[in-house]
């Protein structure tokens, strides 16, 4: 890091971009939810990926775990086998990189510093509205059960984010998130529980 | 004679209502200090680093809940913009921003961190393919700053957070770090306080803590720091409006008062006030003139003047009074000599002042030596015809004239009086075994205490570069001034892991070299080119690299950008074919930090090391040591001339001066005040009055109206110097007590040395 600390004040408000890679401090969580919150809630997931200069749309499934006060796993099964942890942090482990042989606790830690990213797709599932609110203007609309909230970003937001919209009824169903680059994701649960509220012991093993 | 002299009082009237409307007054402690580097750059470079730090106003909102934090700076920020005038918001807009991300998107692959460097050579065609198609399905947004096709080995996120730094973040538009605990809402404001103001009143500092109190009506819990050079000048601005105040009119009423008492009469209390006024007045526009600016210290230096040239007319008044029957045009003639010796003394004390080479000190040398003249032509040309009667005896005059046959007589021959001198010559020995000198830079300022504190919270939890120290880069071109710095940086990040330094800020950050810029091209276009056919074969796609800038980006393409003007500072530009930059560095606290720094970049060609506290400290030791010589060789030539008079005497009129300036020396070291330039500068003046009184004794011995003008005259003197120690400002505190000390006890101790009274005809006109 050979950046100042005490930067130029130009140079702070680019931040604005960085912000989405780097730690916040943590959010509230809101007394009227706009998303049903959930302690536990585990569920299958396809995402569907168009980017630019590709012909045909990438898609991956895989399974997914939220705890509210642990994180989320990501469990990608297609194209390719992978797996990784969300911190409530914002920070990530590349769970697959993993050697079996290896005791927990020495995971290597994705260098990459996405946490700011990675809290918002946190927040979405666990339906943490004040940490979104720091970014998004939302919108929310019901109709006959189904809500949708319409996510316009803010300030440093706006240069990633053209727009995201968030579908659910109990739960979270879809997530479709335009980007400013003009690449696009859709992301689709299925198959949603939190029964258990608790995690299982298998489930602890991944957050430790 | 008169006519003329009133001529120029007329111009000088009118220039003060120019001075004091146009606002020449300069509180810069950097402005007292020589500038002692004949290198343009160098010069350019200190002018930048001091010119980036005025102005700039910092606050930090803290609270242990950043929502409370944020919160508590919105309503901060609402209070400071409410006031208009003051400080302004500093704020970037979103399109300049904007293109500054789309300029560093046109180089993009011009651009990598040294440790994406070191990865992406080292890395195999397998594994960039594997982390590149894990991207591509990872969940969540796809991409950053540009889409992915454009970036597929994704390095401009972890460009620019270098470029940043680590732990900034923007929420809710507020940009907020985390340190002690706690969390930060930066807010950044700019003094518009074009020059500060002589009222007596914080402009700045009572808008923020009135900002401050309305934040802490709805979040009592938070903590607010402040920093930046504007508060500090303001603050030195209000010191110095009391400091004026109280040396200034304190001792002005002193003397007035004094002037009463022996007189008895209005008119000499008039008259004597004029000169005085008159003398300060010239005093500040001769070296407005000058100097172009006066400075505050000299001001508050300046306003002890008024000790001094009230002598003159005491002189003249005292005179009149001892012989009434005498037309005052005569007596001017008759006193003249005597004045002007008088004077000619005193205009040499302090025009030696102005023998170090330090601004400041010229300054207050060029004020007091032409406030002296303007008070002495004052009495000279105006008196004579202003004074109609002289006063009679007044009870004061009487009182005082008559002390002289009853103060103690020193007597070698009587065991008490050997005994004080044992006594006394224990105490200087004792008091010079504690002396200490001091020869920072610390002693011309005087900042509030808590400003120094709320600055050291924020160095902490944000980290501020120093605008003293730094590394200055030079080189013939400007390619090679940016691979030189490229070349210093890698010692530096050494210098980071070993905690010497906590982080620096360069130019080649911003501006890679062309050579460099032209390798990463080659690295990122060949490996991004190979990962997309890699990725095209297993996915059936036929990827194409976006194009990208065919030619590296310099300086001119640079500058113009909005972002940079607080950048710019660091640029130096072209002289006379050398081009040079400053290396910002940011945590470098100890001496032991400076010497490894030092170690580490001292061989190198091209970059120089510029320390200016520690160049100031060893100017002012410097000036130190050689006035101390000079003041050594002032005894002797004032022990010569005194023999010369005087014959087995002379000592009569030393001893005292010599006894009482080494007295000051001892109590000032038991006082725990440390010996510096200002202490040297001091004792010029106490040889140079002190004597004075002797030789008024020796030659007047038994004229008691000649002690009550020494009397009359030391009082003054003593009351402005007294005065002067009450400055916040070190250098000034020890300069009026020094004087306080030593001009007292050399006029008490002078008369315990006077001749026997033999009997004698009282000396007059």
């Amino acid at each position: 890091m050979s950046a100042n600390r005490f930067m130029p004040l130009a140079v702070m408000l680019m931040l604005a971009v960085l912000s989405l890679f780097s730690d916040s401090a943590k959010g509230q969580s809101s007394k009227t939810p706009l998303i049903p919150e959930v302690t536990i809630l585990r569920g299958e997931f396809q995402q569907i990926r168009t980017l630019k200069g590709f012909r045909n749309p990438l898609k991956s499934e895989g399974r997914f775990l939220v705890s509210k006060s642990n994180g989320v796993i990501w469990q990608n099964l297609k194209p390719f086998p992978s797996q990784i942890r969300i911190s409530n942090s914002g920070k990530i482990v590349n769970l697959s990189k993993i050697n079996t042989t290896q005791k927990a606790g020495q995971k290597i830690t994705n260098p990459k510093p996405n946490a700011g990213m990675n809290k918002i797709m946190l927040a979405m599932l666990s339906g943490n509205q004040a940490e979104m609110a720091k970014y998004f203007k939302i919108e929310r609309t019901e109709s006959n059960g189904i809500w949708t909230l319409q996510l316009q970003p803010k300030a440093g937001m706006a240069r990633v984010f053209a727009h995201i919209e968030i579908k659910g009824d109990r739960y979270i169903q879809q997530v479709l998130m335009q980007e400013k680059s003009g690449d696009q994701t859709e992301l689709h649960f299925s198959a949603l529980s939190e029964v258990p509220n608790t995690l299982t012991p298998e489930e602890k093993k991944y957050f430790e | 004679m008169a006519i003329v002299w009133s001529v120029l009082v007329l111009a000088l009237c009118l220039h003060q209502l120019q001075f004091w409307r146009s606002n020449n007054l300069d509180s810069d402690v950097m402005a007292l200090l020589p500038n002692t580097h004949h290198d343009v750059l160098e010069t350019r470079a200190n002018d930048n680093m001091a010119k980036v730090a005025t102005g700039h106003v910092l606050v930090l909102v803290g609270s242990a809940d950043s929502e409370t934090a944020k919160s508590a700076a919105l309503i901060f920020d609402a209070r400071i913009k409410k006031s208009i005038g003051l400080l302004r918001a500093q704020t970037m807009s979103e399109d300049d921003t904007q293109a500054a991300l789309d300029f560093y998107t046109r180089y993009r692959d011009r651009l990598l961190t040294p440790q994406q460097k070191k990865s992406l050579e080292q890395s195999d065609a397998e594994n960039l393919l594997q982390s590149s198609m894990e991207r591509l399905y990872s969940v969540g947004a796809a991409s950053g700053l540009s889409n992915w096709i454009s970036d597929p080995l994704a390095l401009s996120a972890d460009w620019w957070q270098d470029r940043l730094g680590q732990g900034v973040t923007q929420e809710d538009g507020l940009l907020v770090t985390q340190g002690r605990d706690k969390s930060w809402v930066i807010l950044q404001y700019h003094s518009e306080l074009s020059a500060f103001q002589l009222d007596g009143v914080a402009h700045l500092k009572q808008l923020l803590e009135s900002a401050g109190a309305d934040a802490k009506r709805l979040h009592p819990e938070i903590e607010i720091l402040n920093a930046g050079v504007p508060l500090h000048a303001e603050a030195a601005a209000v010191r110095a409006n009391w400091e004026i105040n109280t040396i200034g009119y304190g001792s002005l009423a002193a003397v007035m008062l004094l002037v009463f008492f022996a007189f008895m009469k209005v008119r000499p209390l008039i008259l004597v006030s004029a000169s005085l006024l008159i003398g300060v007045a010239a005093g500040i526009s001769v070296t407005a003139l000058i100097f172009g600016k006066v400075h505050l210290l000299t001001l508050v230096f300046g306003a002890s003047l008024v000790g001094v040239a009230e002598d003159y007319g005491i002189h003249y008044f005292s005179s009149r009074q001892g012989n009434p029957a005498i037309k005052p045009l005569p007596m001017m003639r008759y006193l003249l000599p005597g004045m002007w010796l008088a004077f000619i003394t005193s205009a040499l004390a302090y025009l030696s002042l102005g023998m170090a080479p330090l601004p400041g000190l010229q300054q207050m040398a060029v004020f007091s030596a032409t406030g002296l003249l303007a008070a002495f032509l004052t009495v000279v040309c105006w008196f004579p015809f202003l004074d109609k009667q002289a006063s009679s005896r007044s009870w004061l005059s009487e009182k005082i004239s008559q002390s002289l046959s009853y103060w103690p007589r020193w007597n070698w021959q009587r065991k008490s009086h050997k005994w004080l001198a044992v006594l006394v010559a224990l105490f200087i020995v004792s008091g010079f075994s504690k002396l200490q000198t001091q020869d920072s830079l610390r002693q011309l300022q005087s900042s509030p205490i808590s400003l120094i504190d709320q600055q050291k919270h924020i160095s902490e939890i944000l980290g501020m570069p120093s605008p003293s120290q730094y590394l200055l880069v030079t080189a013939n071109s400007a390619e090679n001034l940016l691979q030189t710095e490229e070349t210093l940086k890698p010692r530096l990040d050494a210098l980071i892991e070993q905690n010497v330094i906590r982080s620096y800020s360069a130019l080649s950050d911003w501006v890679p070299s062309a050579r460099q810029q032209s390798e990463n091209q080659a690295l990122v276009s060949g490996l991004e080119k190979k990962v997309l056919a890699d990725i095209s074969v297993s996915l059936g796609e036929t990827l194409e690299r976006p194009a990208s800038s065919v030619s590296a980006f310099g300086f001119k393409d640079w500058l113009p950008l909005k972002f940079t003007q607080t950048l710019q500072a660091q640029y130096l530009g072209e002289v006379d074919g050398k081009w040079g930059s400053v290396v910002m560095l940011n945590g470098l606290n100890s001496s032991e930090s400076l010497a490894k720094l030092s170690d580490a970049t001292g061989s190198m060609a091209g970059v120089k090391l510029v320390d200016r506290s520690s160049e100031i400290s060893s100017l002012l030791a410097h000036y130190r040591s050689k006035m101390t010589l000079m003041l050594l060789i002032g005894y002797a030539l004032v022990a010569l001339a005194l023999f010369w008079r005087f014959k087995a005497n002379a000592w009569r009129a030393l001893l005292p001066t010599m006894v009482a300036a080494l007295l000051s020396l001892s109590v000032s070291a038991w006082l725990g005040e440390p010996v510096q330039l200002f202490t040297v500068l001091a004792h010029f003046l106490i040889l140079g009055t002190g004597v004075d009184y002797g030789i008024f004794l020796l030659e007047h011995h038994t004229d008691p109206s000649s002690w009550l003008a020494v009397c009359l005259g030391a009082a003054s003197t003593l009351l402005a110097f007294g005065l002067l120690a009450l400055s916040a400002t070190p250098a000034l505190h020890t300069f009026g007590l020094s004087m306080l000390f030593g001009v007292g006890l050399s006029w008490l101790l002078s008369p315990c040395f006077r001749l026997s009274a033999e009997p004698g005809t009282p000396h007059h006109p």
